[in-house]
């Protein structure tokens, strides 16, 4: 059997580098869950359908199902595991205030999505903004009240409550 | 119950146990579970046609594929090969005919996923390709072909799965004095669960001999041994650990992967793992059932209800799955919450080679609420009555006997969520139609019980270990996403005195947590919450009997209590206790209908809905608000197309998943709470009561609309415009 070629894929995932040597028809789903371990992003249909493996390329809502890994070459790729940026924290604060999960499966896209509609969206903006995003548990009613919680920024921000070397 | 001194958790939302995990994305899936060494990877050959007898599977150009270790087929399977919830009809792998779309005719292993797939398109089928059944009108028809062949039926029919007569009073006499008899077909389609997290999971030989599957699911004890059955294992080798499960909806009753991972896994002595894709998970499970309901409602000119007579057929699909107690469920509800003097039902339920179906969400009740409010909604304008009023005047007052059998002892807060989602919903007018939308306000009450019934031993098991550091609650209650994990962990709390941070619940191993019973019929609050309650009750027992925590061995107590519903009994068995706790809700729906092109938007949603006693509000209010969108698409654009028993539908959009824009603006989540007499502190389960008036609630406000009745969900858009359009000629 011939060795598939590997292609280098060096890039920024939330904050540090990565080189990876990948098949070069590896998705960017894949690449981030499997290669780098970050199974935050989750794979819910594989064609774009869910939002649920959305990560944030360049600081964009992407959905990495339907990017290639050698696109992420050279990209800023932030992950529900980030654990410096701020708008992801304080819509992670305002999503266990106002209990806008149940299963948890889409969360993670949820709210990366989220995190970057802008302060003062009214609810039809943030349903618009997160239309790519399929929830099958909440309604979306509590989504569109947590996103509005994190921009009244009334809430305490919490430290992630586990040591670091468990995530 | 609890003690004066401890804090009472009950009526708080506390935040959830599960939260953290899952906004930092820490919570494992199946799919996430990191690799065992040596892991290997499956993909199952899947049936290409609803209908085929095999006559022979070329394995050989799979296993030419260096990455393919085994191809397994029925061959391979050393026990009953068979596995079903009710009566094993189902093959885990198909040996001689393919009965319908989920049939898996080969597993394929290899040492990765892409090996294992690319080896699974090469396992040759050779199949005598017979004409599927999908029409479930002529299932029962002389010459109909039988779909699962060998299968005896029942009263001389093959394909019939169940059959059920319920027969009070003199319906004849009845009709002929009626004021008014309102006639209609209702109908309605095949349902996708599209729970979020596909199917997965990783099957593990153990050290001594057994196996380990860590998967998802919502009733892991029944798994086990369904699997123990079908591959001739002894059960106590099969331990279950269940990841963090994305989702169910009752499409996680039946098993999926589990039995294929376990086969896999004893077979080549290795770990395996297999994800299915979204469009394999979606034709791999079952769906919710179709139903086609004739029913006749008889009143009197003051628009009591006299009679009522339904003939129901429902379209099982392949396998038998629980479809005959549905059909059970479906004759019980089919008079709604209503005192019917006279009734006569006639209810089947029959195999195609269709999908097969199961539970999900209200099993059975949405599609007999749908028929039974549409016809009251209809009888309302015409006895010229307000749709409140003739519910009162005909609304059941415990103790009662429901319409289609079961004896109840209360209705519950009934009419207080009638009248709560009444008022709220005349503090917003609608806006004023005009030539090109018609707006429209109709609602709908529902009953629907809580725990399975039917003589079914439905009971759950917890064990409680108190130490001075706090307590660990051990019950196998699958935490689905509904919150059940924080809710036993508010009651354990309360019982004990304790602050929830120090109280943890395991759900997960099947070697530590004791038999829960399903997360399925609205039923681990109140089962799962007594045994805890009661485990709790007999720890502190144990410790005052003591004199102390500290005068206990290694200063521990720890007790187990197994709680269960009252007795029920079988269908047919009298008197008739069928069920033994019921929820109730009433919703109203605010809708605009677009004249020209049927297109019907949902702008407001009030539903009221009686939880009992509420242990944790945020957690009641997340299951109506998702209940309320979920039928939402159920009333307006959920479909499965099916051509020729093979389903076409095999993704979130062409299924009619609802999105963030397809949910009503204004969802309204009210809560009543009349004490439940068997729930822990009064609590009710409320996963499938806060969906079933929904759909009949926005069909009637269609036809305030419009003035048409859409008697077919989804009221999709070609389908009003042609009621609109009948209606005007």
């Amino acid at each position: 059997m011939l060795k598939p070629p590997t292609e280098t894929i060096a890039f920024t995932l939330n904050g540090r580098p990565v080189t990876v040597e990948a098949d070069p028809t590896t998705t960017a789903v894949d690449l981030i869950r499997y290669a780098c371990g970050l199974t935050g992003t989750k794979d819910g249909c594989g064609v774009g359908e869910c939002g649920a493996c959305t990560v944030l390329v360049e600081g964009a809502p992407t959905l990495s199902c339907l990017m290639l890994a050698a696109e992420l070459i050279g990209q800023h790729v932030t992950t529900i595991e980030s654990m410096d940026d701020d708008r992801i924290g304080r819509m992670r604060d305002a999503f266990l205030a106002e209990s806008a999960l149940q299963c948890g499966f889409c969360t993670p896209g949820v709210i990366l999505a989220a995190s970057r509609i802008a302060a003062g969206a009214s609810a039809d903006e943030i349903r618009s903004a997160l239309v790519g995003n399929v929830c099958r548990c909440t309604g979306y009613a509590s989504i569109v009240r947590a996103v509005q919680r994190a921009h009244a920024g009334d809430l305490d921000r919490t430290e992630d409550p586990r040591p670091q070397e468990s995530r | 119950m609890s003690d004066s001194q401890s804090r009472d958790w009950i009526g708080t939302s506390i935040p959830r146990r599960d939260g953290p995990d899952k906004v930092w994305g820490r919570a494992i899936y199946p799919q996430d579970r990191p690799l065992p060494t040596g892991c290997l990877h499956a993909a199952t050959v899947r049936a290409p046609v609803a209908c085929a007898r095999i006559e022979g599977v070329d394995v050989t150009p799979a296993l030419s594929l260096p990455g393919v270790v085994r191809v397994l087929t029925a061959n391979d399977v050393a026990g009953s090969n068979r596995f079903g919830l009710i009566e094993p009809d189902q093959p885990v792998l198909v040996d001689t005919h393919i009965a319908g779309p989920s049939d898996v005719v080969a597993l394929v292993v290899g040492t990765n996923e892409r090996e294992a797939r690319e080896g699974a398109r090469r396992v040759r089928l050779s199949l005598a390709n017979g004409t599927p059944l999908v029409d479930p009108e002529r299932s029962l028809d002389p010459d109909a072909p039988h779909v699962q062949p060998g299968r005896k039926g029942l009263n001389g029919h093959p394909n019939l799965l169940a059959e059920r007569v319920v027969a009070r009073g003199d319906v004849s006499a009845a009709m002929r004095a009626a004021a008014v008899v309102v006639e209609g077909v209702y109908r309605s389609g095949r349902v996708e669960h599209a729970f979020l997290a596909p199917e997965a999971g990783i099957a593990t030989p153990d050290d001594d001999g057994g196996l380990t599957l860590y998967t998802a699911t919502q009733w892991p004890t029944v798994d086990i041994q369904q699997a123990a059955t079908a591959l001739g294992e002894p059960v106590d080798r099969l331990r279950m650990v269940q990841d963090t499960v994305g989702g169910a909806f009752g499409g996680r009753e039946d098993t999926s992967l589990q039995i294929l991972l376990l086969l896999a896994a004893r077979i080549t002595g290795a770990p395996v793992r297999m994800v299915w894709d979204r469009a394999e998970s979606i034709r791999g499970h079952g769906k919710r059932h179709p139903f086609r309901i004739r029913h006749r409602l008889g009143l009197d000119e003051t628009g009591q209800i006299l009679a009522m007579e339904a003939d129901v057929l429902i379209d099982a699909g392949c396998y038998a799955s629980t479809s005959s107690q549905l059909l059970d469920n479906a004759l019980v509800h089919l008079c709604g919450p209503y005192e019917v003097p006279n009734v006569s039902l006639h209810g089947r339920a029959v195999l195609t080679n269709n999908a097969f179906t199961c539970a999900f969400r209200g099993f059975g009740v949405n599609q007999v609420a749908f028929a039974v409010e549409q016809q009251m909604n209809k009888a309302a304008v015409e006895l010229e009555l307000s749709p409140s009023e003739i519910r009162k005047r005909n609304l059941v007052r415990g103790p009662a006997v429901l319409g289609g059998g079961s004896r109840l002892d209360s209705e519950g807060g009934l009419f207080a969520t009638l009248q709560m989602a009444t008022d709220a919903a005349e503090r917003r007018p609608l806006p004023r139609s005009d030539d090109t939308v018609a707006y429209g306000r109709g609602m709908a009450v529902a009953v629907k019980n809580i725990g399975f019934g039917f003589g079914f031993d439905d009971s759950s098991t917890a064990e409680v270990t108190l130490d001075g550091d706090g307590a660990i609650v051990c019950v196998g209650a699958a935490e689905v996403g509904q919150g059940s994990e924080t809710m036993l962990i508010q009651i354990a709390a309360s019982v004990l005195g304790l602050d929830p941070d120090v109280v943890r619940v395991e759900w997960r191993d099947t070697r530590l947590a004791p038999d829960a019973g399903a997360s399925s019929a609205s039923r681990q609050t109140v089962a799962s919450g007594n045994a805890v309650l009661g485990a709790c009750e007999r720890v502190l027992r144990g410790v005052n009997d003591a004199g102390g925590l500290e005068n206990l061995p290694g200063a521990c107590a720890s007790a187990r209590f197994t709680w269960r519903f009252p007795a029920t009994t079988a269908f047919d068995q009298r008197p008739a206790l069928h069920l033994s706790a019921f929820g109730w809700a009433t919703c109203v729906a605010d809708v605009a209908v677009d004249r020209s092109t049927g297109a019907v938007t949902v702008l407001r949603v009030v539903n009221a809905v009686d939880a009992g006693r509420v242990v944790n509000p945020a957690l009641v209010r997340g299951q109506i608000e998702g209940g309320i969108v979920m039928g939402q698409g159920y009333a307006l654009q959920e479909r499965f197309y099916e051509d020729a028993g093979m389903p076409m539908t095999l993704g979130f959009e062409s299924c009619g998943v609802p999105t963030a824009l397809d949910a009503a603006p204004i969802i309204e989540a009210l809560v009543v709470e009349v004490p439940e007499a068997i729930g822990p502190f009064g609590a009710r389960g409320v996963g499938e009561i806060v969906m079933i008036p929904v759909v009949p609630a926005i069909s009637a406000a269609i036809h305030a609309a419009s003035g048409a009745w859409v008697d077919e969900i989804p009221a999709l858009p070609d389908r009003v415009r042609a009621a609109i359009e009948t209606r005007s000629e």
